[in-house]
């Protein structure tokens, strides 16, 4: 595997405040990372320092092993998405796509065609940008990120303001792109999405990594929680002490239970239930999802 | 490679602007100068006609102007040197403001094209179309002319006329040059034409001081003779202050738009 994007020590101050402070992280060629984080969180001041648009205060960011100063071509690598994308608002798809592809030096009709094909947009071709709905809008921004293939994608937000049918068609596309080898490097707030997606998840708050992990371990790390409910919570909480799971009712309808012999072995508890005239109304074991993972990581610190 | 980089980077600015109304807006206003130098000249022919129109006519009395090609051409000219300086300044502020108020800059910041091309297409642009401006008020100028029937047609003079008018735009288009320097720190428009606007009221004040022919943005007005005999205080040192305006405004515009963090 080779390094695509490396940051050490990754620093920047706007005045007395303190953006993203001592960011390193590693990003392989193929990999889909996804950085997490609440609204100012510095996921999109790092974007920025990661193209160049942010001079960090301290620390380092190399692409493809070259420091961007050093080698401006290193652009006709990269794609990019910041923010909400926006475009010239009185010009067409087709004339926002050709200025783009004339700033890359690689325009020609095949180019913006075929981008425009790849991102639906074929029946838009002259549609005024200011006219498009925000999920086309979204499209636009990204048909002007990949048209040249890049080898390296920096994608803010890539899936907000689309439909469902559209946030499968981005997931499927990327997902393919990164089967062929591009680096896709993304920020979202649409976690569960991200958790389909990413091979790896960056959580930042704060300005500061917090935890990095790859989703092949994340359900390792997802809380996991029995839920029981009976005619007689009381009586079943009673049982299920007396046969030594740890248990509480939390006041409500539900009998919780975090004791690993109890989520390891539920069949057990559901005979135990039926033998002492408690048969359960309810017996699931449900899993943390991303969201509470993330909030749980972040409060945590 | 250069070569065919920058090309393709002025296409796109041209592009940019192929739908854009301030274009046309830009020419409709600035074509209002030899619409009223033309009026003018209606007033000096015929004063019976308009005898409402007392204010012009004891303008024009002031000016001491007659009906022909002279006034008419030295009216393009002071209207240029004045005028120029808010119209100019205006594409200067849309050139490069829009980026901002329509979120593209980001666009144009991660680019194989140095930001110092997409920067110098832009003044390029700039360039093209006061040029633009300049010839369609002079071309109006002499059409409203022979539809007036102005006596006194002199080729020498006329040349000499439109000679002063081009150095007069082309003083103006390097005073204007910084006003993107406003556009970019700015973010907006909003910058850069406040900043016009103080150009305009500063270029009265300090020329009434007498210190006009060392500020930038009156030296145009006092070299198309707006301001009557003050055009003999103008010097080398005058010219250069323009000149050196401009260079300045360019090479911060370049340099700013490559170290500033692009936040917005």
């Amino acid at each position: 595997m080779s390094t695509i994007i490396q940051t050490h020590n990754l620093t920047k101050k706007f005045g007395t405040a303190t953006a993203v402070e001592g960011l390193s992280l590693t990003v392989e060629r193929g990999e889909i990372y996804a950085f997490l984080g609440l609204n100012g969180a510095g996921k999109t001041t790092t974007i920025r320092m990661l193209l160049g648009m942010i001079r960090p205060t301290s620390g380092s960011v190399t692409l493809f092993g070259h420091d961007l100063a050093t080698k401006p071509d290193i652009w006709n690598d990269v794609g990019y998405m910041v923010e909400t994308p926006h475009a010239y608002p009185d010009l067409s798809v087709w004339e926002n796509l050709e200025i783009i592809a004339r700033l890359r030096g690689i325009f020609s009709k095949n180019v913006v065609n075929e981008v425009m094909e790849r991102l639906h947009l074929t029946e838009y071709r002259d549609k005024q940008a200011k006219h498009l709905s925000l999920g086309n809008a979204q499209r636009l921004g990204l048909a002007k990120a990949l048209m040249h293939k890049p080898k390296l994608l920096l994608l803010d937000e890539p899936i907000n303001g689309l439909d469902p049918a559209g946030i499968l068609e981005v997931r499927e596309m990327l997902q393919e792109m990164s089967d062929s080898g591009t680096t896709i490097f993304l920020s979202s707030h649409i976690l569960s999405e991200m958790a389909k997606l990413a091979t790896r998840i960056g959580i930042i708050h704060g300005g500061r990594l917090l935890k990095q992990v790859f989703t092949r371990d994340l359900s390792g790390l997802l809380e996991r929680e029995l839920l029981l409910r009976t005619h007689d919570n009381h009586a079943a909480l009673c049982l299920l002490q007396e046969h030594g799971f740890q248990a509480v009712l939390n006041g409500g309808n539900f009998l919780h239970s975090t004791d690993s012999a109890a989520l390891a072995r539920p069949e057990e508890i559901a005979s135990l239930c039926v033998a002492a005239n408690l048969p359960p109304q309810h017996l699931s074991v449900v899993e943390e999802d991303l969201e509470h993972y993330f909030l749980r990581t972040i409060h945590h610190t | 490679m250069l070569h065919s980089i920058f090309a393709q980077t002025v296409r796109a600015e041209l592009l940019k602007n192929k739908r854009s109304r301030i274009v046309w807006i830009t020419f409709l206003a600035f074509g209002l100068a030899p619409m009223m130098s033309g009026l003018f000249m209606v007033i000096l022919q015929h004063p019976e006609i308009m005898p409402q129109a007392g204010m012009m006519k004891n303008k024009a009395a002031a000016m001491a102007m007659t009906a022909d090609w002279l006034s008419l051409l030295l009216l393009l000219s002071q209207a240029m040197g004045v005028g120029g300086v808010m119209i100019f300044g205006f594409v200067a502020s849309w050139l490069f403001g829009r980026e901002y108020s329509d979120g593209t800059a980001k666009d144009l910041l991660a680019l194989p094209v140095p930001r110092s091309a997409i920067v110098s297409a832009k003044f390029l642009v700039y360039g093209a179309w006061c040029a633009a401006l300049a010839l369609s008020n002079v071309l109006l100028g002499l059409g409203i002319g022979i539809v007036l029937g102005l006596p006194n047609w002199n080729p020498d003079v006329v040349y000499e006329q439109i000679g002063v008018y081009a150095v007069t735009a082309l003083l103006t288009m390097l005073a204007d040059i910084p006003i993107a320097v406003f556009a970019l720190w700015g973010k907006g428009y909003l910058a850069p034409l406040g900043f016009v606007v103080m150009t305009v009221v500063f270029s009265q004040i300090i020329a009434a001081l007498g210190f006009g022919t060392y500020f930038p943005w009156a030296i145009p007005g006092l070299f198309s003779g707006a301001a009557g005999e003050m055009k003999a205080g103008l010097s080398a040192v005058s010219y250069g202050i323009v000149a050196a305006t401009g260079l300045v405004g360019y090479v911060v515009s370049v340099w700013y738009w490559n170290v500033s963090d692009h936040v917005g």
